[in-house]
C-alpha cells in the first residue's frame, strides 16, 4: 500500500491507550512491518501518547490527543498532536540508560525505536511530534 | 471501559516455596501501573525476601511498568532481598532489551527456574 492516512482523536486519558495500541497494530499490518517491528512501534507510539497525557495535560483528563498514521510506500509516519503544555523534545536529555532509575525512559525508547523523531511547536499551543519508521 | 478481555490487566499474589509470586496477566500500561506499584510497594514494605514476578501472561509493558519494577528492585536491594522476573515472551523481553535493562534484572524462562535461582542466591 503506497498511501493512506488514518486519524484518531482520543480524550487525554490513560484509559484510552488500549484503543491506540489496537490502531497501531492494525496500521503496521497494512504497511507490512514484521511482528517485532510492530511491537516496537506500538510501544514507541504508546510512550509518546502517554507523555502527552501525563505531561502536556498533566494528567488532568482535559484535552485531546490526535494520532495520525500516514501509511507510505517506504514506511509509516506517526504524528501525535496536542494543545497542552509545550514540550521541547529536541532539548530534552533522556537519562543515561545504564543508570538504574525508575523514570524518564519514554523519550529514550522513542528515539531508540524510530528512524526519525521531530518535535515541532504547535501553532499557538501544544506540540506536534512526528515519528518515522522506514520499512527495511 | 469495564468489559474484560485478553488485555485486561490482573495481578495475583501467592506464596510458593518461601517465594512470593506475583502473577501478571493482560496489558500493563500507564492506566494500570499504579495498581502494580501499590502491590509491589506493599511487598517491599513487608520486606519479602524472595519475589518472583511471573510475566508469562503479560501481553504488553511500557516504561511506566518497567519503572515500577525498577523501583521494586531498588527497594529490595536495600535489604538484600531477591527479585526475579519469569516467563517473558519475545515481545516483553524485547522491551527490556531496547531499554537496556535485560541484564539488570534476573530474567528466567519460567517460574520454576526463577524460584530455583532465588533459592540459591536470594539477593
Amino acid at each position: 500500500m503506497s498511501c493512506g492516512e488514518i486519524q484518531l482523536r482520543i480524550p487525554a486519558h490513560v484509559r484510552c491507550l488500549c484503543i491506540v495500541r489496537r490502531l497501531i497494530e492494525g496500521v503496521c499490518r497494512v504497511v507490512g512491518f514484521d511482528q517485532k517491528t510492530t511491537d516496537q512501534l506500538v510501544l514507541a507510539n504508546e510512550e509518546a501518547v502517554t507523555n502527552v497525557i501525563v505531561h502536556a495535560y498533566q494528567g488532568t483528563d482535559e484535552g485531546h490527543v490526535s494520532i495520525t498514521c500516514r501509511m507510505r510506500s517506504d514506511g509509516l509516519e506517526l504524528v501525535i498532536e496536542d494543545q497542552g503544555h509545550p514540550f521541547d523534545g529536541d532539548r530534552f536529555e533522556a537519562p543515561d540508560p545504564s543508570e538504574i532509575r525508575a523514570g524518564g525512559r519514554g523519550v529514550f525508547l522513542i528515539r531508540e525505536i524510530m528512524d526519525e523523531v521531530e518535535y515541532i511547536p504547535g501553532e499557538s499551543v501544544g506540540t506536534v511530534l512526528r515519528l518515522l519508521k522506514r520499512l527495511p | 471501559m469495564s468489559a474484560a478481555g485478553p488485555e485486561q490487566f490482573e495481578i495475583q499474589v501467592e506464596t510458593h516455596d518461601n517465594v512470593t509470586l506475583v502473577r501478571l496477566t493482560g496489558e500493563l500500561d500507564a492506566a494500570e501501573s499504579s495498581r502494580l506499584r501499590e502491590t509491589l510497594v506493599g511487598l517491599v514494605k513487608d520486606r519479602v525476601e524472595r519475589l518472583c514476578v511471573d510475566m508469562a501472561g503479560l501481553g504488553f509493558i511500557n516504561s511506566a511498568g518497567i519503572a515500577t519494577l525498577i523501583e521494586c528492585l531498588q527497594g529490595m536491594r536495600a535489604y538484600q532481598g531477591g527479585l526475579a522476573l519469569a516467563g517473558l515472551n519475545e515481545r516483553i523481553h524485547n522491551v527490556f532489551e531496547v531499554a537496556r535493562l535485560d541484564t539488570v534484572f534476573g530474567i528466567h524462562a519460567d517460574v520454576d527456574a526463577a524460584i530455583a535461582a532465588l533459592s540459591e542466591d536470594p539477593g
